[in-house]
């Protein structure tokens, strides 16, 4: 029995220095050529390669089990890349376009079950966490219903589902009568909904970030005030500060909740040449830190502005210590003036941090699709709908249909609405049919 | 017990399901009886003198193409035939054929009795004799027995039938048919679950008492060939349809007669199908509609009465005449048999095997309007696939099971035996997921293959349809034809198109939206000698390529499930894991498969996944 192609992150998502990805299926060794852009690879070695991204070229050591002789009994590719989300995810995006899909929890176990790799004592087990899959998917299911996600679809679903009720009236019921103006109110209204999709997939945001918090490392001179800074940030919720201690030569962690969505504060000694041993340790340490950092803080003193030179990396300025002074200023996109001793405009920036990490097109309504399957069925629905209406003037509505009612499907499986008789039902609440 | 006479197969029901399943039975050299309450109501058209419409048309289509009878039948009846829904798209264009109701049924007589190795018999039957979990042939109420290894029922909307009109009602059949008073108990001792079902008929009006100045007429196409495959001669059309329109005269007398409408006065039980709402439902639905169309159909050319679709009511007789009169042209109008609702039991279908055998007596088969269908088209379809199985099943071969994927027929049965079905099912275009796929021209393309398999597609159809391939191959080559920008550039100005710098292929010009086949026909002069159905076919498939490819990836995909085969006696109850829903559904169904096992409302992946396991570990995969 052949089944898709499945990818996932193999190893715990999160900052590490090496991010498995893992793919299975009979497309997994294609994947594999198209992503190093080589052609030969011996089952079970390991090679060092050149992955070739949308933006980026990174390098990574791969392998390639042939099947049965893997974990799932299929074939299998796991490409270990550099870790942090953003290598991780985009091969994992590159795999999903070149024909794999996000597994489903799971996944991975129940195929190597299937295919015979793991004993039969072991099925219980398998059994039982499919049974904890579906149950954690209830859940998550149940938060869904009562959440805002759940409502958008199923609104978005009801409009379709009339559309598609309309239009399959007119096909199944050729006496039916309707006017040539109804088609171009059906397009308008798939137009609208489009737009809708197209809003909530703006809401988009990286879902490894959002489980793993934001890593923000705060770089300044020594008295910057970088320790008040982090107080004023963790302050409005003291509870998950975690470890605030020491002195300004060790990194001292503090963390945040804003919009949902955890981030991380990671302070660093001075940044400068020093032959000071203890102090060297600790610049080093603070180099480290920016790297695996997702955004800057370069936090500079008003009175004194010593600037820092960061490269290759999202960098927002914050001048501190404000109130030394009267005069007004003006926050921009990656600039905000602050007090943190006054505690001025740290939810301002809070909000800026926010708009440069997680979305930079991020609404105010406090809703975001974070989830990768959702957004893999979403995007789906948009490109089906896309294609109805691209094509709806040149192909007739019974293939028209067809694009609709995927999309409909793919919202679907993201509201669990997924019953065909939904439609027929409506056609028959809605239209007078028959003999 | 003693046996008057020994059949390989009995059909119990001679309708358009007994009919079929007769022929097929027959055809495939079993020895049969068709035994049935009255030889005068075989192939009796109940209700519309039609045969088709949209999903409908399909059907018969995929009867014909596997060698069945009714488009042939209806081709011998035929008094007009029209392509519905050609400006709507190749998916949903189905054809339609009015039919002479007296015609079809002595035509359909003729066939049957012609046919070799069956027997008919006018009789009711009172018991399906059972031994053992298996069938061993039927009693009469005359008390004699007939003995056979597999029975067939297609008692239609006969059993325990009643017709209501207003205030009145009597326990009738249609047309004063006798019911079958007997075997709804034989059933329920056999430990059937039965339903109770309702559906009605408007009123036959008599044509001289309709000024048809008033109605706007109906015309047939010109198709350039009839409803089978097999009959290419110019389409016969004879007669001509009107389309009217009721008024807010006629539903005001309706609204002020509401309380004795029977389905309003808790007089009719059944439940009644919601695309066949009777007019006195559609007035009080839809209030805001000021109007609703009516079509008014030639039963026959040897009688007068003309069958008026669209207003199907059960209000009492008066009420009856009062409204129709409202109906402009309807002024005068002799109403010569009254629109009636109809209340009659079938059998919940989920009881079914996929192949319409029961799944609990080996050898006992059911088809049409008893499993809790409605329509001419479905019934035949399912006699056909009856016949087909309980012929293999004597045989010692595999049922016939056609996919969703193959045929509207397999659409039907799976849906039958999957869901629960709460009022009379209707095939409509809109319950197949494939619907781009099966399409009204390429029927054959199909299945007349399969049917060949089966045995009963005839030298003379099977030859046929070779030609056909032949000819699809001859003008796929002459496609690839190429056309220098000199000599298409003009006819491209013509039809609105952008023009071309390099070559192009004629197949290349059927894609642009603004050309068919036929236009690089006549312009180019091309592609002569081939039939009008097959250039039909090769447009559809080329100009929507695209979405034919995708749908048949996703069916590609959905196979594997239908691979994987699912215990018959499999109990659910005891598989650790399964959510309680699921398992008293599985239970249930009992599906075949695991695709089944999933099309079934209330099992989730998750539960998908359990069965999976649970196979491997017992080895059945």
């Amino acid at each position: 029995m052949t089944e898709d192609t499945i990818v996932a992150l193999a190893t715990p998502p999160g900052k590490s220095g090496v991010a498995i990805v893992r793919i299975s299926g009979d497309k997994s060794y294609n994947i594999l050529q198209q992503i190093t852009k080589s052609d030969k690879f011996l089952p079970r070695y390991m090679y060092f390669k050149n992955i070739y991204l949308k933006d980026i070229i990174d390098n990574a050591l791969v392998v390639y089990f042939k099947a049965p002789y893997s974990y799932t009994g299929e074939d299998v590719v796991e490409i270990q890349c550099h870790g942090g989300y953003y290598i991780a995810n985009s091969v994992i995006k590159f795999c999903q376009e070149n024909g794999a899909r996000m597994a489903e929890p799971g996944e991975y176990s129940k195929r190597a079950f299937l295919n015979g790799k793991i004993s039969v004592d072991q099925a219980e087990g398998i059994i039982e966490i499919i049974n904890a899959e579906s149950e954690a998917q209830a859940k998550a299911g149940s938060v869904l219903v009562q959440g805002k996600l759940f409502d958008i679809i199923k609104t978005l679903q009801t409009e379709l589902t009339d559309i598609l009720a309309e239009i399959e009236a007119k096909l199944d019921y050729p006496e039916y009568e309707y006017s040539d103006n109804e088609n171009k109110i059906v397009l308008k209204r798939l137009n609208d909904i489009k737009n809708e999709i197209d809003k909530l997939l703006s809401t988009k945001i990286n879902g490894l970030l959002v489980k793993n918090g934001v890593k923000i490392a705060i770089v300044g001179a020594p008295n910057a005030g970088k320790s008040s800074l982090l107080n004023a940030l963790t302050n409005s919720d003291k509870s998950i500060v975690t470890d605030i201690a020491g002195t300004t030569r060790d990194i001292v962690e503090g963390e945040y909740i804003f919009n949902g969505i955890i981030f991380r504060l990671f302070d660093t000694a001075g940044i400068r040449e020093s032959n000071d041993i203890v102090e060297k340790i600790g610049i080093d340490r603070a180099k480290q830190t920016i790297d695996q950092a997702d955004l800057v803080l370069k936090l500079l003193d008003i009175s004194n502005p010593i600037d820092i030179d960061i490269k290759n990396k999202p960098i927002i300025t914050v001048y501190n210590k404000i109130d030394l002074y009267t005069k007004k200023y003006k926050n921009k996109k990656d600039l905000i003036y602050i007090s943190a001793k006054n505690n001025i405009n740290i939810e301002e920036l809070k909000q800026i941090i926010f708009n440069n990490t997680i979305n930079q097109d991020f609404n105010t309504s406090q809703f975001y699709l974070s989830n990768a399957r959702h957004i893999e069925c979403i995007t789906k629905a948009y490109n089906s709908l896309s294609s109805a209406i691209d094509n709806f003037n040149n192909f007739t509505l019974d293939f028209i249909v067809s694009d609709i009612k995927d999309c409909w499907m793919h919202l679907g499986e993201v509201s669990g609405i997924n019953s065909n008789e939904r439609i027929i039902d409506r056609i028959f609440e809605k239209f007078c049919l028959g003999k | 017990m003693k046996f008057v006479d020994k059949y390989d197969t009995i059909v119990i029901g001679s309708g358009h399901a007994g009919s079929e399943a007769c022929l097929a039975l027959a055809r495939l050299n079993c020895k049969v009886l068709m035994i049935t309450l009255n030889l005068d109501s075989i192939a009796f058209l109940a209700c519309n003198p039609s045969i088709g419409g949209t999903a409908k048309g399909q059907l018969a289509g995929e009867i014909d193409a596997l060698g069945g009878e009714m488009a042939i039948n209806a081709d011998k009846s035929l008094l007009q035939l029209r392509m519905l829904n050609s400006g709507k798209g190749p998916a949903v264009q189905s054809l339609r054929a009015q039919v002479d109701k007296n015609v079809y049924h002595t035509e359909m007589k003729k066939t049957l009795e012609h046919q070799a190795n069956l027997d008919i018999l006018q009789g009711e039957v009172s018991e399906i004799l059972v031994e053992e979990g298996k069938v061993i042939g039927i009693k009469t109420l005359a008390g004699e027995c007939f003995e056979a290894q597999a029975v067939v029922v297609c008692t239609g909307v006969y059993l325990n039938a009643k017709v209501i009109i207003g205030d009145y009602f009597k326990f009738t059949g249609p047309n004063g048919f006798e019911p079958a008073n007997y075997l709804t108990n034989s059933l329920m001792r056999l430990g059937f679950k039965m339903l109770r079902f309702k559906t009605g008929t408007p009123a036959r009006v008599d044509a001289k008492s309709i000024d048809y100045t008033k109605f706007e007429i109906q015309n047939g196409d010109d198709l350039g060939h009839n409803f089978s495959i097999l009959n290419k001669k110019k389409t016969k059309n004879k007669k001509v349809c009107y389309l009217g329109y009721t008024n807010e005269k006629m539903h005001e007398v309706i609204r002020k007669n509401i309380s004795r409408a029977p389905l309003y006065s808790g007089k009719v039980k059944g439940i009644g199908p919601r695309y066949c709402p009777s007019i006195e439902d559609k007035v009080m639905r839809f209030a805001d509609k000021e109007r609703h169309q009516l079509f008014l159909e030639p039963e026959s050319s040897s009688t007068d009465e003309v069958y008026v679709q669209g207003i199907s009511s059960s209000m009492p007789v008066d009420v009856q005449r009062e409204m129709y009169r409202c109906i402009p042209g309807f002024e005068n109008v002799k109403i010569m048999r009254f629109a009636y609702a109809i209340e009659y039991d079938c059998i919940d279908a989920t009881q079914l095997k996929p192949s319409l055998e029961s799944k609990n007596i080996k050898g006992l088969f059911f088809a049409g309007q008893i499993n809790g269908t409605s329509g001419y088209e479905e019934a035949a379809a399912q006699g056909l696939m009856a016949g087909i199985n309980s012929a293999r099943k004597i045989k010692g071969l595999d049922p016939i099971i056609l996919g969703r994927e193959q045929a509207y027929i397999g659409v039907l049965i799976d849906d039958l035996v999957t869901k629960d079905i709460v009022e009379p099912y209707r095939m409509m275009t809109s319950r197949a997921e494939y619907r781009l796929i099966l399409r009204q021209d390429n029927c054959d393309m199909r299945l007349t293959n399969l049917g060949r398999e089966i045995g009963l597609v005839d030298n003379k159809r099977y030859k046929a349809f070779k030609n056909k391939l032949k000819q699809i191959e001859n003008v796929n080559k002459e496609l690839d034809t190429r056309f220098s920008p000199k000599q298409v550039n003009e006819f491209f100005k013509l039809h609105n198109e952008s023009l071309v710098v390099n070559g192009i292929s004629l197949r290349e010009m059927i894609k642009r939206n603004n050309i068919n086949i036929f236009d690089i026909k006549n312009y180019f002069n091309v592609l002569n000698n081939i039939s009008d159905e097959v250039l039909r076919y090769i447009n559809t498939e080329i100009k929507y390529e695209g979405y034919i490819k995708r749908e048949n990836e996703i069916i590609e995909k959905l196979k594997k499930f239908d691979s994987v085969e699912l215990p018959e006696n499999l109990d659910y109850s005891v598989l650790k894991g399964l959510r309680l829903e699921a398992r008293q559904k599985l239970n249930k169904i009992r599906p075949h498969n695991i695709g089944q096992a999933k099309r079934i409302d209330g099992v989730s992946p998750a539960d998908i996944n359990v069965i999976m396991v649970y196979l491997k570990l017992n080895g059945e995969i």
